[in-house]
């Protein structure tokens, strides 16, 4: 049993789960896939440029290509009249394959392969430490992951209220003088840093199903943002436990797993509203 | 070119020609990502396919395939009618729990054979030099049974996918012709899957569709165009796969579609961006053309004569029309011969005269009737009028003389010419 991979995956998928809330809200779930997809291109000129994974300044820039996707979009949505999944499928579908070629093309390591894009290697937690000064301070995954949701977490929290009248009433929202364009950059951009931190943890695809699948199932089970939050939190938990729990018994892919588990779990909510709407 | 390459390509065109048809469909139904929800749900398919039996037989994996995704087709119906998702979130949902399942599977498929290459690689990135020959038959197969079906049927088709109310009225049975166009789009992916990748496989099916929406076509030709344009940009880029190495098929294949789009968006004709913004600037022109004249006619109600020679500044009237606009629009005038450019001013030409003429009866026109027909105050028709003179035709003039009893003022009792 290893603590670390257990806390980053928690982490993780808590970060993804408070963010999924407000993407599903807000009928970007779909945006959200573009994204995870548009960021490969970045990481991988990040990696060729500074050569090393994991440095966090130029995974900033990579974060910025997730944001140029959604501009791009809506450029293509108001200037050339293209219907937004139309938009969606070119963009993202392009950017991604720009990135597949790039790793195939440019980088001869085994540090930055195309199975690490589609798996991700949490498993490698335990072995990447971070130094900082010569002292070894443990797992640098951890590190990166808290972080995240802390980062991800004072976000929300300061923009709590103006993000949920985003989400639920635009049109009010703008009434009042909330700029939409600015909080749904807010969002996605928050979207945008924490799919390429955790990239190379879990992988582009197994990212949505963090950042949609715990977030789904709660909105099934409540009608309140706050508790569709609170359950959204407990079932990426749980996924986590569970998924690496079973992981470890089977021996399969740890971030497949937390996935799977999101899925069912999502499943059983939905079963739930499905009897809970008979009942009533 | 030896026997391999030639049917490398041809697999490849076979493929492209499939995948771009049925995505005209999807396009028209306006759910294009649907293709990327099918191609993400193959991946338990081909996984269990190849537990089950073994890489070798491919109609198994093939088979796979179709099972899961049809399945996921089913499920995200299914959360459709019974939950209060949203369609993005419903596809997002669909793809990932699929997908999840499909990567466990294949982890368990690589700790199995540990250390060989297992041929899934194929299935996830992609490689047109994996096709053989069993799969160019299918996907000649099924692309002839869909251009059968198509041909047989597309008026119903076309019916269904225009107006699908009108098609149930005449007893069309709309969810049957559905039910067609999901099977062979879950076909399509299914067969491109190995030449393309499952993440990319989905643009096979959007972009040549989408680039064929900037050219102007007509229901039949849509098809026959996309194909052709999808067989072409897929055999390319197989070509470019194989001709340098490192270059994986499905991402030299997308970008390649992806330059087909670009191209069409800014070129087409219909719809494309260079002809849209050249026609905005040919209105953009007149505008200036027609306001520069305008102001002649209202120096000509001062003066009461129209061959006075008038100097810019005169032209300018009390600044209702800004100098530099004024100036542009009298350099086209000039051109256009409305106008004569004499040393001292300008001056009009009969042809000139008419138009401002019937510019400004136009104008008037219009306050008239926005003020005694929809009963606007007279104080705030003047703006609106100021648009609507340059679109006014004569058909529209002939109308509203007629339809306001030839009238001679305005509301601000000015003449009407």
């Amino acid at each position: 049993m290893e603590m670390s991979i257990l806390i980053t995956a928690i982490a993780l998928s808590c970060t993804t789960a408070l963010l999924g809330s407000f993407l599903i809200h807000s009928r970007q779930a779909m945006m959200a896939d573009a994204i995870s997809h548009a960021v490969l291109p970045g990481i991988v000129l990040a990696y060729l440029w500074t050569n090393s994974r994991g440095n966090v300044i130029s995974l900033l820039g990579a974060a910025a290509c997730g944001i140029l996707i959604t501009m791009v979009v809506n450029w293509l949505k108001t200037k050339a009249k293209m219907s937004n999944d139309s938009a969606i499928g070119l963009m993202y579908t392009s950017l991604f394959a720009l990135g597949v070629f790039l790793i195939t093309r440019y980088t001869q390591s085994v540090d930055l392969d195309q199975e690490c894009v589609l798996f991700g290697d949490i498993a490698y937690v335990p072995i990447d430490h971070w130094y900082a000064f010569g002292v070894d301070m443990g797992p640098r995954a951890v590190y990166i992951s808290l972080g995240l949701l802390i980062f991800v977490s004072t976000l929300v929290k300061l923009g709590y209220k103006k993000l949920s009248l985003f989400c639920f009433n635009p049109e009010f929202a703008q009434s009042i003088g909330i700029s939409l364009s600015f909080w749904n950059i807010y969002l996605l951009g928050a979207v945008s840093v924490t799919t390429v931190l955790s990239f190379e943890l879990v992988g582009a695809i197994l990212i949505i199903a963090l950042l949609i699948l715990p977030a789904s199932a709660g909105f099934l089970l409540s009608n309140k943002l706050k508790i569709n939050i609170a359950f959204a939190l407990t079932f990426s938990c749980l996924s986590s436990l569970i998924g690496y729990a079973l992981a470890i018994q089977l021996n399969l892919n740890i971030a497949a797993c937390i996935a799977s588990i999101a899925a069912l779990i999502f499943l059983f909510s939905f079963l739930i509203s499905l009897k809970r709407k008979k009942t009533l | 070119m030896n026997s391999f390459v030639l049917s490398i390509l041809i697999g490849s065109a076979l493929i492209g020609a499939l995948c771009a048809f049925v995505g005209v469909f999807n396009l028209l139904l306006k759910r294009p990502l649907i293709a990327d929800s099918i191609a993400h749900a193959t991946l338990p398919g081909i996984a269990l396919g190849f537990l089950l039996f073994n890489e070798k037989n491919i109609l198994f994996l093939f088979l796979g395939a179709c099972i899961t995704s049809m399945l996921s087709i089913l499920y995200s119906d299914w959360l459709k009618r019974k939950s209060k998702l949203k369609n993005d979130s419903i596809m997002a949902i669909g793809l990932s729990t699929f997908f999840s399942i499909g990567l466990c599977l294949v982890s368990y498929v690589q700790n199995q054979n540990s250390g060989q290459q297992t041929g899934l690689e194929n299935y996830l990135f992609g490689n047109a030099s994996s096709l053989n020959s069993l799969e160019i038959i299918y996907a000649a197969v099924i692309l002839s049974i869909l251009i059968l079906v198509f041909i047989v049927f597309y008026k119903r088709f076309q019916l269904v996918l225009f107006n699908t109310e009108y098609a149930e009225s005449i007893g069309i049975n709309s969810r049957f012709y559905l039910f067609i166009i999901s099977l062979f789009t879950v076909l399509a992916i299914a067969l491109s899957i190995k030449a393309m990748g499952i993440v990319l496989a989905s643009a096979l099916l959007i972009s040549p569709a989408l680039a064929l929406r900037y050219w102007r076509t007509n229901f039949v030709w849509l098809f026959i165009l996309a194909s052709i344009s999808g067989a072409v940009v897929a055999s390319f880029g197989a070509y470019l796969s194989y001709a340098y190495a490192n270059t994986p098929t499905g991402s030299a294949i997308v970008l390649s579609l992806f330059l087909l789009v670009a191209f069409s968006v800014a070129f087409g004709n219909s719809g494309g961006m260079v002809k849209e913004y050249y026609q905005q600037y040919l209105r953009k022109r007149n505008i200036i053309a027609e306001n520069a004249l305008k102001s002649f006619y209202y120096c000509d109600e001062i003066h009461k004569d129209q061959n006075i020679i008038f100097t810019i500044e005169q032209l300018q009237l009390n600044d209702r029309i800004a100098n530099e606009e004024l100036k542009k629009g009298l350099a086209i005038l000039s051109r256009k011969k409305a106008i004569i450019k004499h040393p001292n001013g300008f001056q009009l030409t009969p042809s000139g005269w008419e138009k401002s003429l019937s510019l400004v009866r136009r104008h008037r026109l219009w306050e008239l009737y926005l003020s005694k027909k929809l009963n606007l105050d007279a104080l705030h028709v003047h703006q609106d009028a100021e648009m609507a003179e340059h679109l006014i035709n004569e058909k529209i003039e002939a109308e509203l003389k007629r339809y306001l009893d030839n009238p001679d003022t305005d509301p601000h009792n000015q003449i009407i010419p």
